[in-house]
């Protein structure tokens, strides 16, 4: 029996949106009775992606994205999926390879929430020493051995317990039940797992802490069994001719070589009823995916080694929207985000994503561990949407909730357009676009009192601010770019649903809107054309209390609203920021 | 609470046979303390003093006829050695004094002088781990009256107590744990110079830093650092018999400790990230076995840090031995070389479970183990010595030629490169090339 197909909503979309004709591989996890596909490449010569994708994740297929319908010979490779398709067609043909040939088969769109809550990823960290003489194939070898010696030293712990995983046992647990039952039982691994149950959008990740074992209980065949000895190997060579010696120096060079930490932080996906007894050699797969990586950033470091002074390379981790899984990328340490625009750039073009907004920023990392006492990002995720059948645009990517009495800083009554202003300055920073913190209240205040905007007694009070401001700000602090759009009435609002429609869609940014006394930032638009109707996505900034997602949604500080909202005896500004387009 | 002092009839045996044979004699406490309760498993009598001269005479030495004759650096170089054969957890806890006239009332000046002169020598090198605490047991046997009684006194504190002696029998958690050593240094120029005593105690400091955050597990189990084994060993008894009769039926089983290196610690991470030059590597490879012995009361954390100390205590030990023993010259030759440390073997105390450390070089046996027991445990063993060479030797051969296909394959195919003549003869050419370039540029330039 062929499995079954199933295909991430993710990689159809972006496959049948495709503006150009294109192939490359597919990537999923493949068993015997299905296959999901879940990430995409295109390139069909590159070798090096499956690396930064989570193990467990491994090339399953082909795809073809073809100009117009045409005739195209697929390569056959046994077991494996291809995906046809014409541009601007809108439809995908999906095959699967029999006795050397492909047979047309039908196919499932998975969609993401079905895939979080059915795999469960697996995050392994740590660091791991490198020595190795600086040279290719040195380095290549010590890889080599790297390979072949973690398997018996490493050791994993489940973060926060006793629970100790190695190669041929755990401790602390019984060995023969499955990941989930494992998170369950031991609330402490998971604080969110329980909570989390309803709906589970967001992928739910176990972390591991990578350790070493020091000690054998039987002999290893790598370090021989014995006392220990010491091997001194000098350099020093034939002193009986100096001048040969320096020759040798002068035209070989000294022997270089490398002493460095590689930091270890990979990630496997797995399916969550996985025994756990299975985990240990996956974690280890995605450890060995993360050295190669590893590998070739010190190999490329060796070869000009001048463009980048730091050999320290930084783990980051994605998980981009339009793709729904991880991506795992390393960053030489001293790399500035525009030295490493090119890579970005290939990233996107790989991943089939749009090149117009930031994905791969040092800033848009996936954010694994929530800030406990910081604000809340994107609060809007996860309500319910509307019943407006109409054209949905929303926010990209994340920000930062701000609202009254945050840090200690009483600020209800005239606080509102600085919590909105800094809701956007937070979109700003943690897209990438900025380097720089969220400005306090003295920053906006100073910089009010700075450009000539206000007197210098400013700086201090508690006089509130307007949409011109939160402009002025926005463009002298962050450098940002603003359009200003002006109804006279609240009742008019709905007659800019498709200028903010398109903003969104476009710029993607949260919008301040300030009208009478009160400010709000607007993180979205329900317009139905056919109707007329709009319902607004708004993030209250008056809200008072603690950081709980749960009344602010459920009491309506951040949710939609109808046009309704707006007062009709008051005029309106909006701020609305535009985005530079870039990667 | 009173301090006591625990010894069984074997110990009290061996006190009064030394009394009896000699009228002044002193000689050292070796044992465990747990809980204000000191487990004495070894007394030893220090030799008669022997100056350099004396040695190399071959002059018995004398009688001591007072006190006053006994040597403080003589005692002290006794309590070093003999801390070297301990196990992690035991340490000398005092010293015993033979003597005819009575010592503690008033408190012996001589005797706080030798107590001092060990504090202060056991205490020289932090790898020994020679003595924790500063409170010192002395037992005093009347060579006329046969009588015992014992005090403490702190060297710091210079406060004097008095202590029990009770006999009594005594059980022991048996503990054991094959810490593998693989250390590679890279060295830089200025290290390159380094005698070998610098680059091992370089990775000693290493080691040091890695167990001081590492995390310990007894028989694969974490264990809270509170506990005591003796609580989970019933626990365990239970479980093991339930599992698995016909493997580990025997109680008595060392408990096996593993060793996990917390790679996010700071100790596992190089000081900083470098690209240099090098001119050699010093490596340090093998295993050292550790077999200790601990009073059931103790906790998990006191355990861990035992085998800690044995593991340092143990590789300390024999690389002092080695340097020690190298020739004016070796310690910092320009070659390189393979060195051979002394390896640790365990010979078992006489009715007992417990067994020392001793040290052998490659080539000795158990008749240089023989002379090491009489000498420093006063220990005389007739006939055949059983020693449990738990370590091994290595095979140096394997190094020597391994130098040719290790992972430094690129380093020894330079080293054999350069003995190449061609080369040479290229290499001359090519800097008259470069010779020549370099004086028409200068000139023409």
């Amino acid at each position: 029996m062929k499995p079954k197909i199933n295909i991430s909503e993710s990689v159809v979309k972006r496959l049948k949106n495709s503006s150009n004709s294109c192939c490359g591989k597919l990537y999923g996890i493949a068993t015997q009775s299905e296959i999901v596909v879940l990430a995409i490449c295109v390139d069909q010569n590159d070798v090096e992606f499956k690396n930064c994708l989570p193990a467990g994740i491994d090339f399953c297929g082909i795809f073809n994205i073809a100009d117009e319908a045409s005739h195209y010979d697929p390569e056959i490779i046994s077991n494996a999926v291809f995906i046809g398709g014409v541009v601007g067609k809108n439809d995908l043909k999906v095959h699967i390879e029999e006795s050397g040939k492909y047979i047309s088969t039908l196919f499932n769109v998975v969609l993401e929430q079905h895939i979080n809550n059915t795999y469960f990823y697996i995050r392994t960290k740590g660091h791991i020493p490198f020595q190795s003489e600086f040279t290719k194939d040195a380095l290549k070898e010590t890889f080599e051995t790297l390979h072949k010696t973690i398997p018996s030293e490493l050791v994993f712990g489940i973060f926060k317990s006793n629970i100790f995983f190695s190669a041929n046992e755990i401790n602390g647990v019984e060995d023969n039940i499955s990941l989930k039952e494992l998170c369950e039982d031991s609330f402490n691994i998971n604080e969110d797992f329980n909570k989390k149950k309803v709906t589970n959008v967001k992928p739910t990740v176990i972390e591991f802490n990578i350790l070493r074992k020091l000690t054998t209980n039987k002999s290893s065949e790598l370090i021989k069994d014995h006392a220990p000895i010491g091997i001194l190997d000098k350099r020093k060579l034939i002193k009986s001719n100096v001048f040969i010696h320096f020759l040798f120096i002068a035209l070989l060079g000294p022997t270089k070589v490398v002493n460095t930490t590689l930091e270890l932080d990979s990630l496997a996906v797995v399916k969550n009823d996985i025994k756990i007894k299975n985990l240990y050699n996956i974690m280890l797969e995605s450890i060995k995916r993360l050295l190669n990586i590893h590998q070739a950033k010190l190999l490329s470091f060796l070869k000009n080694s001048t463009s980048t002074k730091s050999l320290v390379h930084q783990v980051y981790h994605y998980y981009p929207d339009e793709c729904q899984h991880f991506i795992t990328v390393l960053y030489a340490k001293d790399q500035s985000e525009s030295d490493l625009k090119a890579s970005r750039l290939l990233l996107h073009k790989h991943l089939g994503l749009q090149t117009n907004s930031p994905c791969f920023r040092r800033s848009n990392q996936y954010m694994f561990e929530k800030n406990l006492n910081g604000p809340l990002i994107n609060p809007h995720e996860g309500l319910k949407p509307t019943l407006n059948e109409g054209v949905v645009a929303l926010v990209k990517g994340k920000y930062e909730y701000f609202h009254y009495c945050q840090n200690k800083m009483d600020d209800n009554g005239w606080g509102c357009a600085y919590r909105s202003l800094q809701t956007l300055a937070s979109w700003f920073k943690l897209q990438g676009y900025v380097n720089r913190e969220v400005p306090t209240f003295s920053e906006i205040q100073q910089c009010l009192v700075d450009i000539k905007d206000k007197p210098s007694s400013f700086v201090g009070s508690r006089q509130w601010i307007g949409s011109t401001e939160v402009n002025f700000v926005l463009n002298s602090l962050l450098g940002i770019e603003n359009k200003i759009l002006y109804v006279s009435s609240g009742e008019d609002m709905p007659s800019k649903g498709p200028e903010l429609v398109s903003h969104f869609q476009n710029h993607g940014s949260p919008v301040m809107i300030g009208g009478g006394v009160l400010a709000h930032t607007i993180l979205g638009v329900d317009y139905n054309q056919q109707t007329g109707e709009i319902k607004f996505l708004i993030l209250d900034p008056h809200y008072t209390g603690d950081e709980d997602l749960h009344t602010i949604q459920s009491k309506g500080w951040c949710g939609w609203k109808n046009a309704t909202f707006w007062d009709k005896n008051s005029y309106y500004n909006m701020c609305l920021p535009l985005v530079p387009r870039e990667v | 609470m009173v301090r006591t002092i625990l010894v069984d009839d074997a110990l009290l045996q061996y006190l009064h046979t030394v009394a009896n044979d000699n009228i002044y004699a002193v000689g050292l406490i070796l044992g465990q303390s747990c809980l204000s309760k000191d487990y004495v498993v070894h007394f030893a009598k220090t030799p008669p003093y022997q100056s350099q001269d004396d040695k190399k005479s071959q002059k018995t030495p004398n009688k001591p006829n007072s006190l006053e004759d006994f040597n403080e650096g003589w005692l002290a170089d006794h309590a070093r050695q003999a801390t070297r054969m301990l196990p992690g957890g035991m340490y000398v806890l005092g010293i015993f004094v033979v003597s005819p006239e009575d010592v503690f009332s008033p408190f012996n000046t001589k005797i706080k002088s030798l107590l001092h002169s060990v504090y202060s020598t056991l205490n020289d090198n932090e790898y020994l781990f020679g003595s924790p605490s500063t409170d010192k047991l002395i037992v005093h046997q009347s060579s006329k009256t046969q009588r015992y009684s014992s005090r403490s006194y702190d060297v710091l504190s210079r406060n004097v107590q008095n202590v029990e002696l009770k006999t009594s029998p005594k059980k022991w958690i048996s503990i054991r744990c094959d810490f593998e050593i693989n250390e590679l240094r890279f060295l830089s120029k200025n290290q390159s110079d380094w005698p070998l005593e610098k680059h091992m105690k370089a990775i000693l400091n290493d080691i040091s830093n890695v167990l001081d955050s590492a995390t310990f597990l007894y028989d694969g189990e974490y264990k809270d650092k509170d506990s005591t084994l003796e609580n989970v060993s019933k626990k365990k008894g239970k479980s093991r018999s339930d599992k698995n009769v016909a493997e580990s039926g025997d109680a008595s089983k060392p408990w096996q400790v593993s060793v996990l290196q917390n790679t996010s610690s700071s100790a596992a991470l190089f000081s900083e990230d470098s690209v240099s030059d090098c001119e050699g590597n010093f490596r340090l490879i093998g295993k050292v076995v550790s077999n200790l012995w601990m009073q059931p009361k103790m906790t998990v954390s006191e355990i861990s840090t035992a085998v800690k100390e044995d593991i340092l205590r143990s590789l300390f030990s024999r690389l002092e031995l080695h340097w020690d023993s190298l020739i004016e010259g070796e310690n910092s030759e320009d070659i390189s070389s393979v060195h051979e440390p002394p390896r640790r073997v365990l010979i078992p105390l006489p009715d007992s479970e417990i067994a020392l450390s001793d040290y052998l070089f490659p080539g000795e046996g158990s008749q240089e183990t023989k002379v090491s027991l009489e000498e420093l445990l006063d220990i005389k063993i007739k006939g055949r010595l059983n020693i449990n060479d738990v370590e091994g030797q290595a095979d140096i051969e394997d190094y020597y030629k391994g130098a040719s296909v290790s992972d430094n394959e690129e380093i020894s195919l330079k080293i054999t490169t350069y003995s190449n003549y061609s080369m040479y003869v290229i290499g001359l050419i090519v800097s008259l090339v470069v010779l020549v370039t370099a004086v028409l540029f200068k000139f023409f330039m």
